[in-house]
């Protein structure tokens, strides 16, 4: 359905896999400004089409692959597109965010996004053109790792393919483009049931913006404010994610021996620093980005992406392995055979407690790295124990026991930032619409001792603050943004004074800064017309678009989303009693001695319940819905 | 003789990862740091230092004593997970 928007191709694919069908899946203006795009407007997709009983690994569930209006316009870091679908190992909503060039190559084939249901009888790869859509046998490909299908696919073009991981059903099997991934919850298995080896993109297309001289002055404001700022501008480019390893380890929020406490005592040895120290050979980033966060790294003399903060956490600390030559071998391993480095890990550790409390005799031990690498491969082509580790840490707790210390939410395995230490994090984990993310959780542990000092154990305004910050990055991610973005909303000054008076200040009134948050949560966008210039994303939209946009509409956009995924949710059986987390996290101190030291997520969720408007149950209010026009109208 | 480790970007800068030096406090800590590598006192005191696992915000901020064997941290603020 063509547009009157700028940003947009005005045409979304729709692809029926088991009646070989192409068709255009209507999208109209109405929900162009309704659900922006991206993860928001994947949801509303996933909404009208999937019902309670869909299975994740069957023909009707829906694999919805979107992007954002920004992507393809030129705004700095926002080449990004999402995967959402119905989630084998959660078996709710998973929205998977990727890097790559994908996004951008999709706009060029001209289409905003892909709309992919049924099955397919036998591997195929699709190819999208200007042109035409194909289906090619894959049998050639299948059986190949991500990089070499990727090779065999050609350039100049967007990949997104999976590896044998996503082939074989991996329930945490990840999809690829370039060396990034939509890594979570197990995209890649959905396109694997549904035996999609690949999908290509390509074309001549260009999108339109709606107020080219404004735009092109604004992006050229929002690079210069993300080199300037302290993370955007320094951290990351020179010490990526890597670069909180020691920060965490020092707040006690670096999850150790499966979650049980929340320091290493060998981090330096698997630590930012010391990747950039001894094997970092450059810095390396996305299309269209400035911060340049990826690192490059050398294994078996190929220069290849090196290990996140996530992937040095939890193949480090929590199952007790000093080694980052390893790690950073084994994030390869991983890439190549695609699958998510945080679900491997998490399930992994619990397989190993398992193990060490005589539950399950599976070869796995802490400080035991041995057996790791071979691990991953029986993971990825289902032998032996990998056949029950690649079901994930839930449904492992289900066969074998260790309910408690199972670290997963909704059967998502977690970050590897440890709640007792962060326990506005640790709500956030519990209530995230996809499960154990710390990005969906509204990434409090930002504020709680990584880039600020705040309280990292009161309860106070933590429900509101993570409210808040939900909702804008579900928007920002909706917009085709890296969340790194988002950074720009920490003022300087906090950053590069944190011992000031006014720095001080400033953390004292965060942590009482509940009845003003809520005013911003709560009021209706109308009443929030101004603009933010240290969140440009907003000026960009409505540069691009064309749509009437200024913060109270950006924020309210990002609630409707929020809450359109808890309703896909909602509709998929979920209630109050699985927004949690194991029960090592909310009855066992980290600290003995302390007892702030675990999430005190019933209180926690309660306050968030009421203040997002939704019923002790966690439903979200008919009077909510409405109001925030989460269905349209 | 105090133990103190670097992070962060100031360890990259100054590519050294530990010290050991002898100061009675905080503040003189910094000082000797802001000589030895020839950085400005300033650009140190605005880094998040504990001491013993503690945040000197949480003690006595720059007056915070140190005693023999004490261990101090120095970090920059990070971001993005």
């Amino acid at each position: 359905m063509a547009t009157i928007y700028g940003g947009y191709t005005g045409r979304v694919l729709k692809i029926d896999l088991s009646l070989k069908k192409i068709e255009e899946y209507p999208w109209s203006d109405k929900e162009r400004e309704l659900y922006i795009g991206g993860k928001i407007m994947a949801a509303k997709i996933l909404y009208d089409n999937i019902d309670e009983k869909t299975k994740a690994l069957s023909p009707d569930n829906y694999l919805v692959i979107t992007t954002g209006p920004l992507t393809g316009t030129g705004a700095p870091s926002s080449s990004r597109f999402n995967i959402s679908t119905i989630s084998p190992l959660t078996n709710l909503l998973t929205s998977s965010n990727c890097g790559g060039s994908f996004g951008l190559y999709l706009k060029k084939a001209g289409y905003d996004g892909i709309v992919i249901t049924g099955r397919a009888e036998n591997p195929i790869w699709i190819e999208i053109t200007d042109e035409e859509v194909l289906f090619h046998d894959a049998k050639d490909i299948w059986g190949l790792k991500t990089s070499e299908t990727q090779s065999v696919l050609g350039d100049k073009c967007g990949r997104l393919v999976i590896g044998p991981a996503g082939e074989n059903l991996v329930k945490y099997a990840s999809a690829f483009s370039e060396e990034r991934a939509a890594g979570r919850a197990g995209v890649g298995a959905v396109m694997g049931y549904k035996n999609i080896k690949a999908i290509v993109a390509r074309g001549n297309h260009t999108v339109n913006v709606h107020d080219k001289e404004n735009l092109k002055n604004l992006y050229k404001d929002w690079v210069k404010k993300l080199k300037e700022h302290p993370i955007t501008g320094n951290q990351l480019p020179r010490l990526g994610t890597a670069g909180l390893l020691s920060m965490m380890n020092a707040r006690k929020m670096l999850a150790t021996r499966n979650f049980k406490y929340g320091q290493y005592k060998d981090f330096e040895k698997i630590s930012g620093e010391y990747l950039a120290e001894k094997y970092l050979i450059k810095n390396k980033g996305c299309l269209t980005c400035p911060i340049q966060c990826g690192r490059v790294v050398e294994v078996d003399g190929k220069q290849v992406k090196g290990p996140e903060l996530e992937t040095l956490g939890l193949l480090g600390a929590n199952i007790e392995n000093n080694s980052l030559e390893h790690i950073i071998r084994w994030n390869y391993v991983l890439d190549e055979l695609g699958m998510d480095t945080v679900s491997v890990a998490g399930t992994i550790a619990f397989a190993m407690e398992l193990n060490e409390k005589g539950l399950w005799d599976c070869g796995l031990e802490f400080g035991k790295i041995d057996n790791i690498e071979k691990t991953f491969e029986d993971i990825a082509y289902r032998r032996g124990i990998g056949n029950f580790l690649a079901e994930g840490t839930k449904a492992l707790s289900k066969m074998f026991g260790g309910e408690e210390f199972a670290i997963n939410s909704k059967g998502l395995e977690l970050a590897a930032y440890e709640p007792r230490g962060a326990v506005g994090q640790g709500l956030g984990y519990a209530v995230s619409n996809r499960g154990g993310c710390h990005l969906n959780g509204g990434y409090l542990v930002v504020l709680e001792g990584l880039a600020l000092s705040m309280d990292a154990y009161t309860k106070k305004s933590k429900a509101s603050l993570t409210i808040l910050f939900q909702n804008l990055m579900e928007v920002a991610s909706a917009c085709g943004s890296c969340l790194f973005t988002t950074y720009l909303f920490i003022p300087k000054y906090l950053l590069i004074h944190p011992n000031s008076i006014l720095t001080k200040l400033f953390l004292w009134f965060l942590k009482n800064s509940a009845f003003f948050v809520n005013i911003i949560n709560k009021l209706p966008g109308r009443f929030l017309k101004f603009n933010i210039p240290n969140l440009p994303h907003i000026l960009a939209l409505k540069y691009v678009t064309g749509f009437n946009m200024n913060f109270g509409t950006f924020k309210e956009i990002g609630e409707r989303g929020y809450n359109l995924e808890r309703m896909v949710n909602i509709k998929r059986g979920i209630n109050s009693k699985d927004d949690t987390l194991p029960k090592r996290l909310t009855q066992e101190y980290q600290d003995s001695t302390d007892k702030r030291t675990i999430v005190p997520v019933e209180d926690l969720k309660m306050k968030y319940y009421k203040i997002r408007g939704w019923d002790k149950n966690g439903i979200p209010l008919e009077k909510k819905i409405k109001k925030l026009k989460v269905f349209g109208g | 003789m105090v133990r103190v480790r670097y992070f962060g970007l100031l360890r990259l800068d100054i590519k050294r990862s530990f010290d050991e030096i002898e100061a009675e406090n905080v503040e003189f800590l910094i000082k000797i740091i802001s000589s030895k590598y020839n950085i400005d006192v300033d650009e140190i005191k605005n880094t998040i230092i504990f001491v013993n696992g503690k945040n000197i915000n949480q003690l006595n901020g720059f007056r915070t004593k140190l005693y023999d064997c004490d261990e101090v941290q120095i970090f920059s603020p990070v971001a993005g997970g």
